[in-house]
């Protein structure tokens, strides 16, 4: 009786944490839609979300609601193909124009040919004389450090391109499209978008629910590429510029010193920015945007949203260099001070542009700028000539913030204007109605289909159908409770996913039975002989043909994309859960039903 | 004791008798099936080929020639329109290969009116990114005869920017994408009865490159996931039992996707998902039988092993009727009640089920007496090798 009440112990926490877990569902269910907006936010509901007082948003805490699939609510799907290789090309392609350029510089009558062969990670040189080859010392291969190189002749040489190297440019040029795309769609507004990365080169874009007006703009927004841009700061006028606005900022603006006593009008929000100074800017000036974050954690990153806020820049308008002539970028750590900072090579082009404008406005602060939004704006201590830049960051930082910040920066000074090419694969658009519709008839047919089931097992093994009966209820509970603490979607081939675990359940149950059965009627065994070698007997079956199952959803996980995977995961926790349900929890209430009955016979 | 009984528990009927008849069948409808996949071949759908698939909803007085005529307006020439669902619904699936607006013969065309402006250096154009064109001029040229000359070409609704530095005369045309021109096109077609019955219920476009990369990545699953089955049993049973395992998979795959071709069901990823859920279901039921026969021998002394193969089967019939019959109802219900793209998924895994419950019997077992009776073979042989070498030996 006491290994009786450990066994059922086992079952009730299970359950417990099921319903546990499935609470915010059966609340953000109760009124008749999963949206993620409860019908009450009182009492029970309270422990499981917060409400932002100002805004009446809400967000869960620890346990989400399931949610529903794109094809469930309707939305936009669309995923996108990097070309990570193009990328690493493009990059040499530049690379063997810069050696040519320098080179010249080097010495103007140089006879030289940097080709790079397409598909390769190699640039070829041919040179004019077997002579030439001294020029590349190594202070001149300091400007390509990526690049290692090999003689192949007397004039030609090879240089090879580092497969680190290739393989960071690919992982930056995914990175970065993710993050320029995901900043993008922020700005449309859209509630719960998703961009994920999948398998090596893909992004999958997310928009559930959204307005049918704003598909074309989301899909324009996503396409866009950013363009980098070095603007100059108009540090003399900035703060005769925004102190005009002192005494007359609406609420929720601020003026303040910043960056060495400059000015800035600040706000927690870019968009009420923009709106306040749209037309208030001379034609040749423009705004740019920064966000600063204050932390509440800043170990964890967590960031104090009341706190952070935007700050403005005033800028020229005309951009002095664009993100085209930037040959190379790269952290690098300043060995004096050990600090990370960034290190940029220019095209010749380029570097004689930069030149230019650092002599001229040497003292000044420049602004690397994506769009309106400035991500540095440095000072310009000293005339950069050399064709090579250092960008150093924020000196009241901790190393790794640095360490990131510089990385971050590399990102966009990299691929900000040259980012890989993106294809866009899928792209499906499911309206409300065709959710609205897909959802109602599987839930009906789950449901017709359970009972149907259910009602075969009461007739055929009437009472110890009622055993499979619970164990079948108990192991829909399970799955559901599976997906929603897995925070994962409902989709439709999950819900088919589903009404295949409830076959594979109730096959599990039909096995044990007939075992038992069999024993009853040809071994003519006792009662509970029978019922105890029906479950060790068939256990076996049970096992493997479960798993087997289990091994096609693995491979399916493996595999599959989008759709696929949401049944790939249901298959396999339903699995978990008919193994724990229709073999373990059945065998207790079989062993209970023993232990209080005095019957030779059994309802089976 | 009473109870209700599907087939008897003490039955001895002569199954395993009937394999050489079945194994006839089998073949035939696996050869059938063959053919049919080489000469017809599968229906591949949006998913795998490549281009636009459309479901929208009008007013149920619309009929299928009004949706072509439609499709036809907005220049879906090669459209293919069937009805979704019943006539009531007024859902129709529109079809067509066009993933862009503009291909590379447009492009052609549009260069040409582009060079007749003069100064062209380079107009660029390439299929990932269908919706834009980017051109250089060796001089600067007004944006709206840039506009016109690609309106010339036969399109309509171009925006054109100027891309470069000031002095510079880079431009990018952006053409509207067909999505759009899909949609806007319906809604003007057919106005009221469109937008006020729900229009556009589901729009999906697949790049060629993408549908051939998913084709892949689906044949490669089955592939691994066979493997990865095969393994295991070799694992947990012995290798006898393998050949028959995987064989049975086999046979059920390849029936299931010649009826998919007779049916004209679209493979689709859903469609996958199913053939992949048959492989598992069948799976299931013959890993039940093998489970029988492997306990069955170890007790069997000297009976013969198809005389206890033939036991087994009779003992696990009853549950495997009753499996499939509890499974079928359940997913009956889907085919019955639900719609569309879950409705083909339930016809699936209808033939599936009783494929793979047919097949479990008569392919996976007979093929497992098979692989033992060659094994037996080559270790007859074997040992008679061994002896001659053994005599050779004595003799020298």
């Amino acid at each position: 009786m006491k290994s009786s009440l450990y066994r059922w112990g086992l079952v009730v926490v299970a359950f417990l944490v099921a319903l546990y877990a499935l609470t915010p569902t059966i609340l953000d269910w109760s009124d008749g839609a999963l949206d993620g907006k409860p019908a009450s936010t009182d009492g029970v509901a309270s422990m499981f979300l917060e409400v932002d007082p100002t805004t009446e948003q809400i967000t869960w805490t620890n346990v989400q609601p399931l949610t529903l699939g794109l094809d469930l609510q309707g939305g936009l799907l669309l995923q996108y193909h990097v070309y990570v290789d193009r990328a690493v090309q493009d990059q040499l392609t530049r690379m063997a124009g810069g050696i040519e350029e320098r080179l010249r510089e080097v010495q103007p009558d140089v006879q030289v040919e940097a080709t790079h062969p397409d598909g390769e990670t190699y640039i070829d040189v041919t040179l004019g004389q077997a002579d030439d080859r001294k020029l590349f010392t190594e202070e001149f291969m300091s400007n390509f450090p990526s690049l290692t190189r090999s003689d192949t002749g007397s004039t030609t040489l090879r240089l090879q391109m580092d497969p680190n190297y290739i393989e960071e440019t690919k992982e930056m040029a995914i990175t970065q499209a993710i993050e320029k795309i995901r900043l993008r769609i922020d700005a449309l507004g859209v509630a719960e978008p998703s961009v994920t990365r999948q398998g090596l080169s893909d992004i999958v874009i997310q928009l559930p629910g959204i307005r049918e007006e704003n598909i074309e703009r989301a899909k324009d927004l996503i396409g866009q590429t950013a363009q980098l841009r070095f603007q100059m700061v108009d540090d003399s006028g900035t703060n005769q510029f925004f102190g005009q606005f002192r005494g007359q900022l609406p609420a929720g603006f601020a003026l303040r010193s910043i960056d060495g006593g400059y000015f800035s009008v600040t706000h927690q929000d870019k968009e009420a920015l923009q709106e306040f100074f749209a037309g208030r800017v001379a034609d040749d000036r423009a705004i740019g945007y920064q966000f600063h974050p204050v932390y509440q954690d800043r170990e964890k990153k967590v960031l104090d949203e009341e706190q952070s806020y935007w700050k403005t820049y005033l800028v020229y308008r005309e951009a002095e260099l664009t993100g085209e002539y930037i040959q190379d970028a790269r952290v690098a750590v300043d060995q004096q001070f050990n600090r990370p900072y960034v290190s940029l090579t220019f095209f010749p082009e380029g570097a004689k542009i930069f030149a230019e404008t650092t002599t001229e406005y040497t003292g000044q602060r420049f602004a690397i700028m994506m769009d309106d939004e400035v991500n540095s704006a440095p000072v310009i201590n000293e005339p950069i000539t050399g064709g090579r830049a250092q960008i150093t960051l924020g000196s009241m930082q901790s190393y790794t913030e640095v360490q990131q910040e510089a990385q971050n920066l590399v990102i966009v000074l990299r691929h900000g204007a040259l980012p890989a090419p993106i294809e866009r694969q899928f792209e499906t658009i499911v309206g409300p109605t065709l959710g609205q519709d897909s959802i109602d008839s599987s839930m009906r047919a789950l449901l017709v289909g359970s009972i149907l089931v259910i009602l075969f097992m009461l007739i055929y093994y009437r009472r110890s159908g009622v055993i499979s009966t619970i164990a079948l209820t108990l192991n829909l509970v399970l799955i559901m409770a599976g997906l929603a603490s897995l925070g994962a979607t409902l989709t439709l081939p999950g819900i088919a996913g589903i009404i295949l675990t409830v076959g594979m359940a109730v096959d599990a149950n039909v096995i044990i039975y007939e075992r038992i059965r069999e024993e009853l009627v040809v071994n003519q065994k006792p009662v509970r002989v029978a019922v105890k070698e029906g479950f060790d007997k068939a256990f076996s079956a049970v096992l493997d043909a479960n798993i087997t199952t289990g091994i096609a959803a693995l491979v399916l996980l493996q595999y599959g994309t989008g759709p696929i995977r949401g049944f790939a995961i249901t298959l396999l926790i339903g699995i978990v859960s008919t193994l724990f349900t229709a073999v373990y929890v059945t065998r207790i209430l079989f062993d209970d039903w023993m232990q209080r009955t005095k019957s030779e016979k059994l309802s089976i | 004791m009473k109870m209700l009984q599907i087939y008897p528990y003490d039955a001895q009927n002569d199954i395993i008798g009937k394999r050489k008849i079945a194994g006839i069948v089998s073949l035939v409808l696996m050869v059938a099936s063959l053919v049919l996949l080489v000469t017809v071949g599968p229906k591949w759908g949006i998913d795998f080929r490549g281009g636009t698939e459309l479901i929208i909803k009008v007013d149920p007085s619309v009929t299928d020639d009004e949706v072509r005529e439609a499709a036809a307006s907005i220049g879906l020439a090669d459209a293919t329109v069937q009805r979704y669902g019943s006539e009531d619904e007024g859902r129709f699936m529109v079809q067509t290969q066009e993933v862009s607006v503009v291909d590379e013969v447009k492009v052609a065309e549009i260069r040409t009116e582009l060079e007749a402006l003069g100064d062209l250096d380079a107009a660029l154009w390439n299929e990932e990114q269908p919706d834009r064109m980017d051109l250089r001029f060796s001089q600067l040229k007004d944006i709206a005869q840039i506009e016109q000359a690609v309106m010339a070409a036969g399109l309509s609704r171009v925006t054109v920017e100027a891309t470069g530095q000031e002095q510079e005369a880079f431009y990018t045309v952006r053409f509207q994408d067909l999505q759009n021109i899909i949609r806007e096109g319906f809604a003007s077609f057919f106005g009221d009865k469109f937008s006020a019955s729900g229009g556009l219920e589901r729009l999906e476009t697949v790049g060629p490159r993408a549908g051939e990369q998913l084709r892949n990545s689906g044949l490669v699953s089955i592939i691994v996931a066979l493997l990865a089955i095969l393994i295991y049993i070799w694992f947990r049973f012995d290798i006898r039992y393998s050949p028959g395992a995987v064989g049975a998979l086999i046979h059920d795959v390849t029936i299931a996707l010649g009826l998919f071709v007779i049916l004209q069901i679209e493979i689709s990823l859903p469609i996958i998902a199913a053939l992949l859920t048959i492989v598992g279901y069948s799976l299931n039921d013959t890993i039940v039988l093998f489970d029988r026969i492997r306990e069955d021998l170890d007790r069997a002394g000297t009976k013969p092993l198809v005389q206890v193969v033939n036991e087994a089967m009779n003992e696990t019939l009853s549950r495997t009727l009753i499996t499939s019959l509890t499974t079928l109802l359940a997913v009956m219900m889907i085919a019955i009640i639900g719609t569309g793209l879950i409705q083909d998924f339930a016809v699936a895994l209808i033939i599936g089920i009783i494929i793979g419950t047919y097949s479990s019997v008569f392919i996976a077992s007979p093929l497992m007496i098979k692989m033992d009776g060659y094994l037996k073979e080559r270790r007859k042989a074997q040992e008679l090798i061994d002896k001659a070498n053994a005599a050779d030996g004595a003799a020298q």
